[in-house]
C-alpha cells in the first residue's frame, strides 16, 4: 500500500531526528526518577524517623533492664519478657482491654450505623443531626472525660438524681469494680459512634438508588428487607474499614482511664496502654514496658492481619 | 380494551413541572417505545408506571384496575434498568432468583436452614433453581450463572438485567433505556434480540429511550414526548410521514427535516426570506407559518427548470449508501441554509460549490402554524407525502422532478 511508514518518514528529515531525541529522551527520565522520589522520599524520611526508628528503639529496649533516671544499661535478653509471662498486672490489663474492646467495637458501630441510616432517611435537618453526632468525636477526650466524671459523680451528678426520681439505686459508676468498665466503654461508644456513623453516611450515599428500585420491583421493599438485600452487603467494604477502625481505637484506650479511674478500682479498669504508661513513667522501668508494648503492637498487628483476611473475603464481589 | 392506560398524569418535582398530562394507552402484547430527547421526563414517567414514583394527579390504570399508589411487587412489573442495577454481591444465579425469593416464600421460609427443616421449602428452591435455569437459558447466560456481576461484561450484565425481568413472568416490562451502555454492534443485535423476546413472551412492554433508531426498529408503535408532553402516537411511519407536531418532526429522521419560515398569503405558500412561491392552497388561513421538507424530498437538478430555486452547495457528506449535500439557498438570502439526501453516485455530476436548482418531491411539504402544530391543507404540493414519496430512493440529479413554483 501507499501508506507512509514511520521510517520512511524518518529518512525524509535525516539530520535533526537522532540528536533531538537522543536531547528529549533521556531529560524525561530522569526527570520522572527525581519527580517520583522527590514525592515518596519525605513520607521514607518521616516513616523511618517517627515510626520505623521508634519501634527498632523499643525493640533494642525490650532487650535491656534501663530504668528512666538511670545511667547505666545492660542487655538481659529475654528477661523482661520472661517476667511479662509471670506478672499480674498486665494479664489483668489484657484480659480488661479485650473485654473493653468487645464491648466497645460491636456497639460502636451498630449504633453508627444506626444513625446513619435513621439521619439519611429523615427527610430533612441531616446537616443539623450529623454535626449534633459528630461533635464528641471533635472534641477533646480529657474534657469530655470530666464532663463525664461530674455527670455520674456518685451523689452530685444528674445520672444519679434521675436514677433516685425513678426509685433506682444510685450507682458508684467510676468506682464500682462490676461497674467501671461499662461505664468507660459507654463514654467510649458515646464518643465513636459519631465517628463511625460519618463513615456509614459516605458508605450509604455511594450505594446506587436504582438498587433500592431494582429492590423494591423484586419484592423487597420493608425496611428490614431492604437493609439486608441493598444496603448491609453493599456496606461491605465501609464494615471492614469501620470495624479495623474501632477495634484499634479501642484497644489503644487511655484518656479516659487516665482522668476518671487511674487504671482502679482495685485495678478494674487496668488497660494496656495504662500499664505501659505506669511502668515507664511512673515506675521507671522503661525495659520491662517496652516488652509490653513489643507484645501489644504485635498483637493488634496480628489482629489487624486476620480481619482484613476474614471480612475481605466476604466482602469481595469479584 | 386498552391493557395499560395512563390518563391525564402530571408531575412535578417542587417548582419543575416534568409531566404535563400524559394520555397513552397501550395494547396487550404490543411494545410501545417512548422516544424523546434527554431530560423530557420519560424516566420520570416510567418510573410512575412501575410504582416507584408517585404522581400529582392523574390515573395508571393495568388491565381495567387503577394501579395509583400501590408498590411496585404489587403491580407485577418488571424494570430493567438503564444501569442494569444487579445486586454486586450475589451470584447471577441468586440475582436471577431473587424476584422468585421475595415473592414465593415466606420471610421465616427464607431462612437459611429452612431447606433442609421443611420439604416444602424444599421443592420451592427446586422449583426456583430450575426457573434460574430456563430463564438464563433464554438469554443465553447458562454458563455464567455462577459469576458475580463484576466478572460480566456490559452485554453480559444486560442479558442477567433481562433474564431477572422475565424470570417471574410479569404482565409489563419496563425498559429504561436498556441499550445505551453497549457499544454500537451489540446494541445492534440485542436490539433484535430483545424484540424477538418479547414477541416470543408476548408480555407488553414499554421501552424509553432517546434514540430514534431503536424506537423506529423495535417498536410497534413510537410516543414521541417531548417537555412532560406526548406530542404524537403512532407507527415510525406514521411518524415519520405524518407529524403532528414541529418538534416530533425535527426529533425523528437523520439528518432533521428542513424547517424554513414561511407564509401563507390569500392561499399562496411562499418562503418567508425570499418570498418565493412553494405551494398553493384552496384553505384560507393567511399568517406566518413553518414549512418542513425531509433532506430526501429536496431535488437538486444542473439545469434551470422554470422557477427552480438557486442553491449553493456548501458541504457534502458521503455516507455509503446515500450522500447528503448541504445547501445555502442563493440569490440575495443565502443564511437560508438546507440538507438534500441524494444517491452518492449524483455527487459525481456535481462539482462543489456549483449552483444548482432545487426542487421537490411532491406532497413532500409540512406545514406548521405558529405553535408547531401541523396544519393539514389541500392544495397543490400539498398531498399527503406517504403517497408519492419514498417510492423510490433514487434522488438523483438528472431525474425529472415538480419545479418549485415560481414567482420571486
Ligand atoms: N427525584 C427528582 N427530583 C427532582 N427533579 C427530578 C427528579 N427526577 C427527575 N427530575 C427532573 O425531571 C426531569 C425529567 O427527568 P427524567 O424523567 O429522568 O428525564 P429523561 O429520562 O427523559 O431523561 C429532569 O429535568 C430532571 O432533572
Ligand atoms: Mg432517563
Amino acid at each position: 500500500m501507499n501508506a507512509r511508514s514511520p521510517s520512511s518518514l524518518a529518512s525524509e528529515r535525516p539530520s535533526p531526528a537522532p540528536s533531538a531525541a537522543g536531547v528529549l529522551k533521556a531529560p524525561p527520565h530522569l526527570a520522572s526518577t527525581f519527580i517520583g522520589w522527590s514525592f515518596v522520599l519525605p513520607f521514607l524520611v518521616a516513616l523511618s524517623m517517627f515510626v520505623l526508628a521508634p519501634t527498632a528503639a523499643v525493640i533494642a529496649i525490650s532487650f535491656t533492664d534501663w530504668q528512666l533516671g538511670r545511667d547505666t544499661i545492660s542487655f538481659v535478653g529475654l528477661e523482661n519478657y520472661r517476667a511479662l509471662l509471670t506478672a499480674r498486672v498486665p494479664r489483668i490489663s489484657a484480659a480488661n482491654t479485650i473485654i473493653y474492646a468487645l464491648m466497645v467495637t460491636p456497639l460502636s458501630v451498630i449504633l453508627g450505623l444506626w444513625l446513619a441510616i435513621l439521619i439519611e432517611s429523615s427527610p430533612m435537618g441531616r446537616a443539623f443531626f450529623r454535626s449534633a453526632c459528630f461533635l464528641p468525636v471533635v472534641s477533646t477526650t480529657v474534657a469530655m472525660a470530666i464532663v463525664w466524671e461530674f455527670l455520674l459523680h456518685p451523689t452530685l451528678g444528674p445520672v444519679n438524681s434521675a436514677l433516685l426520681l425513678f426509685g433506682l439505686p444510685a450507682q458508684r459508676f467510676l468506682s464500682d469494680a462490676a461497674l467501671v468498665l461499662p461505664t468507660l466503654a459507654f463514654i467510649a461508644i458515646w464518643e465513636n459512634a459519631g465517628y463511625t456513623m460519618v463513615l456509614f453516611v459516605a458508605g450509604l450515599k455511594s450505594i446506587s438508588a436504582e438498587l433500592y428500585d431494582a429492590a423494591a420491583v423484586d419484592g423487597a421493599d420493608r425496611p428490614w428487607e431492604r437493609f439486608w438485600t441493598v444496603t448491609f452487603p453493599l456496606l461491605g467494604p465501609t464494615m471492614v474499614f469501620v470495624v479495623i477502625i474501632m477495634l484499634l481505637r479501642s484497644f489503644r484506650v487511655f484518656e479516659t482511664v487516665a482522668t476518671l479511674t487511674g487504671g482502679g478500682p482495685r485495678r478494674a479498669s487496668e488497660v494496656m496502654l495504662y500499664t505501659i504508661y505506669q511502668e515507664g513513667f511512673q515506675f521507671f522501668q522503661i525495659g520491662y514496658a517496652s516488652a509490653i508494648t513489643v507484645v501489644f503492637v504485635a498483637f493488634l498487628l496480628l489482629l489487624t492481619l486476620v480481619n482484613f483476611r476474614l471480612m475481605d473475603r466476604s466482602v469481595h464481589y469479584k | 380494551m386498552a391493557h395499560i392506560q395512563i390518563q391525564d398524569l402530571n408531575k412535578s418535582f417542587g417548582d419543575t413541572s416534568v409531566l404535563r398530562g400524559i394520555d397513552l394507552s397501550i395494547h396487550e402484547g404490543e411494545f410501545l417505545a417512548i422516544l424523546g430527547p434527554s431530560g423530557c421526563g420519560k424516566s420520570t414517567l416510567l418510573r410512575i408506571i412501575a410504582g416507584l414514583e408517585t404522581h400529582d394527579s392523574g390515573h395508571v390504570r393495568m388491565g381495567g384496575s387503577i394501579m395509583d399508589g400501590l408498590a411496585p411487587k404489587a403491580r407485577d412489573v418488571a424494570v430493567v434498568f438503564q444501569s442494569y442495577a444487579l445486586y454486586p454481591h450475589m451470584t447471577v444465579a441468586q440475582n436471577l432468583a431473587l424476584p422468585l425469593v421475595m415473592r414465593e416464600t415466606t420471610r421465616v421460609q427464607r431462612l437459611p436452614f429452612m431447606g433442609h427443616i421443611s420439604s416444602v421449602v424444599k421443592r420451592k428452591r427446586v422449583d426456583i433453581q430450575s426457573a434460574v435455569e430456563r430463564a438464563a437459558a433464554q438469554v443465553r447466560i447458562a454458563e455464567l450463572l455462577d459469576r458475580k456481576p463484576a466478572q460480566l461484561s456490559g452485554g453480559q450484565r444486560q442479558r442477567v438485567a433481562l433474564a431477572r425481568a422475565l424470570i417471574r413472568k410479569p404482565k409489563l416490562f419496563l425498559l429504561d433505556e436498556p441499550l445505551s451502555n453497549l457499544d454500537a454492534t451489540l446494541r445492534a443485535s440485542t436490539r433484535t434480540e430483545i424484540v424477538q423476546l418479547q414477541k416470543r413472551l408476548g408480555t407488553t412492554a414499554i421501552y424509553v429511550t432517546h434514540d430514534q433508531t431503536e424506537a423506529m426498529t423495535m417498536a410497534d408503535r413510537i410516543a414521541i414526548m417531548i417537555d412532560g408532553r406526548v406530542a404524537q402516537v403512532g407507527t415510525a411511519r406514521e411518524i415519520y410521514d405524518r407529524p403532528k407536531d414541529v418538534h416530533a418532526a425535527l426529533f425523528v429522521g437523520t439528518p432533521k427535516m428542513n424547517l424554513f419560515d414561511g407564509r401563507i398569503d390569500g392561499g399562496v405558500v411562499r418562503l418567508a426570506k425570499t418570498g418565493m412561491v412553494l405551494a398553493h392552497t384552496a384553505d384560507a388561513i393567511d399568517g406566518p407559518i413553518r414549512v418542513g421538507i425531509r433532506p430526501e424530498h429536496v431535488v437538486l437538478k444542473t439545469e434551470f427548470d422554470e422557477g427552480a430555486i438557486p442553491v449553493v452547495e456548501t458541504h457534502r457528506e458521503f455516507l455509503g449508501s446515500e450522500a447528503l449535500i448541504h445547501f445555502g439557498i442563493g440569490g440575495g438570502a443565502p443564511d437560508i441554509s438546507g440538507v438534500a439526501r441524494l444517491d452518492p453516485d449524483a455527487l459525481d455530476k456535481l462539482a462543489p460549490g456549483q449552483t444548482v436548482s432545487a426542487c421537490f418531491r411532491p406532497g413532500g411539504l409540512h406545514l406548521f402554524d405558529q405553535s408547531g402544530l401541523r396544519l393539514e391543507l389541500s392544495g397543490e404540493n400539498l398531498s399527503p407525502a406517504a403517497t408519492t414519496a419514498l417510492s423510490d430512493k433514487e434522488t438523483a440529479l438528472d431525474e425529472r422532478p415538480i419545479p418549485i413554483i415560481a414567482g420571486i
